[in-house]
């Protein structure tokens, strides 16, 4: 264990750590409008409605659609981890 | 194959001088952290931030890293990383295909890995191979390797962040460019034809490693004597690539299960990024990628809801403890110009690249080959030729 560097890493892991709960305390979710959550069906999915992320229009998978093709929030869903469509993934029950 | 094939002889290396500070501080943090997501978010998510942190383990142990073990096999022709690599992704296949198709478990509807097939994953996996080179590491790489402490992986982990912000003002550009529609093994062939033909790939990639090792070497390079056994293995390391392998893939399926997706890494490297430079007054908010509704809920609500922030924050801390465990943390290491040029700039290709790749080597080759997607394929040759072009320049930045 070098000093130096355990020191820097010190330095990082306070950063970091008062960045995270500076985050959480002006991002707090009671501060947040509204979110419809809920399960994956027509209604209350938010891949089927107009305001679908994932249709076309402001489609962030357009071209290509990985949204298009079935139901998006289906098995196999196209709107997978690391998509544009996910990891916040509005097809999924809840956002990721 | 040769990871596994080691007899192990008695212990013949004392155990380790843990470095007390570094574990007292990284155990209270993951403990706390765990009660605090458990109070402010959920057990969910404490159980990912705990996977997290298992996985930070596995890697540290078994230095399980992509970038070295494709170096390896690009310079000396071995391929025993490579294939621990291809069999961790061959046993999450086993299981991520099938829960895939049933669609939801425990009531929890479940989402793949699974991307369009086009010139974003193309372009950007092979900006993501030549990064990974330059950099030294990938997006796990990057974070256990920073959580053992390395300096110069900070400086890695710092540019791809920015990266990856980049990639996000410009991903809308991308996407519009020619692309198949995405192409899941399981739906195109069925659960066994879906897991077949991946294990068949995954199996023929392994026996291509074989022949160029006996080739170059006659044989395949036998596994080194275990310096311990038993717990003090466990707890100290080294790991064998196969229990880093076989631990990997567990937890990349235990993740599905909780989380309702696969394991990720880098999308939060672009959330970081983004909730940081609004912090400064860039209204990052206004950018098409960040105004998607999925992506606005992101930036706005808390980072502690962020799975694959919260799984990152626990492999951080996960590795630090094991890299505390053997005495190993923050190690001293001289940081050349050269080499901090090469980390900035490698950072800065993975962060870019993954944004327009769908991922990184978890996000999108494991857990995308692992949920029968064939833009893992893709993303797998594409960033191992980049892989091939970053060995090549290495040199050109003294890295070894």
């Amino acid at each position: 264990m070098n000093d130096r560097n355990t020191l820097l890493f010190g330095t990082v892991f306070v950063l970091a750590t008062a960045g995270i709960v500076a985050d959480h305390v002006t991002h707090t979710p009671s501060s947040l409008p509204p979110v419809v959550a809920g399960p994956v069906t027509a209604g209350g999915n938010p891949c089927a409605a107009g305001g679908n992320p994932c249709a076309a229009g402001g489609n962030p998978c357009a071209a290509g659609n990985p949204c298009s093709a079935g139901n998006p929030c289906s098995a196999g869903n196209p709107c997978a981890a690391a998509n544009p469509c996910s990891a916040g993934n509005p097809c999924a029950a809840r956002p990721m | 194959m040769s990871m596994a094939t080691a007899t192990l002889p008695s212990s013949t290396v004392p155990t380790p001088a843990v470095d007390r500070g570094p574990i007292l501080i990284a155990a209270l943090a993951f403990l706390a952290g765990a009660v605090l997501l458990t109070d402010l978010v959920g057990l969910r998510q404490a159980g990912l931030f705990l996977i997290g942190g298992l996985c930070g383990v596995a890697l540290y142990h078994a230095a399980f890293g992509f970038t070295a073990g494709w170096r390896r096999f690009v310079t000396d022709r071995r391929g025993a990383g490579m294939r621990a690599q291809l069999l961790m992704v061959g046993i999450a296949a086993l299981a991520i295909i099938p829960l895939l198709s049933l669609g939801t478990v425990f009531g929890k509807p479940l989402a793949g890995a699974i991307a369009p097939v086009g010139i974003s994953v193309l372009i950007g996996a092979a900006l993501f191979g030549l990064g990974m080179q330059l950099g030294g590491g990938c997006g796990s790489g990057t974070l256990f390797t920073v959580g053992g402490g390395s300096a110069r992986m900070l400086v890695t982990l710092a540019f791809f962040i920015a990266g990856a912000v980049i990639g996000t003002a410009q991903l809308p550009w991308w996407l519009e460019q020619p692309a198949w529609q995405p192409i899941a093994l399981g739906s195109e062939f069925g659960v066994a034809g879906g897991i077949a033909v991946t294990l068949i790939g995954l199996a023929l990639l392994a026996l291509v490693t074989v022949w160029f090792e006996r080739r170059r070497h006659g044989g395949l390079e036998a596994a080194k004597p275990a310096p311990r056994r038993g717990i003090e293995r466990v707890l100290h390391g080294p790991w064998p690539l196969l229990w880093g392998a076989v631990a990997l893939a567990l937890l990349n399926i235990a993740t599905l299960i909780v989380a309702g997706h696969p394991w990720s890494i880098t999308y939060a490297f672009g959330l970081w990024g983004a909730k940081a430079i609004q912090a400064v007054g860039v209204p990052v908010e206004t950018w098409t990628f960040w105004s998607w509704p999925a992506q606005a809920r992101a930036l706005n609500r808390s980072v502690l809801f962020d799975t694959t922030s919260v799984m990152d924050f626990g492999l951080i801390l996960g590795a630090g403890i094991a890299a505390a465990l053997t005495g190993k943390f923050a190690p001293r290491a001289k940081l050349p110009w050269r080499s901090l040029l090469a980390a900035a700039l490698g950072g800065l290709l993975m962060g870019y690249g993954a944004r327009l790749s769908f991922g990184c080597n978890i996000g999108a080759l494991f857990s995308g080959i692992a949920s029968g997607s064939v833009h893992g394929w893709l993303w797998f040759a594409a960033a191992f030729a980049g892989s091939w072009l970053g060995v090549k320049l290495r040199p050109a930045f003294r890295l070894e």
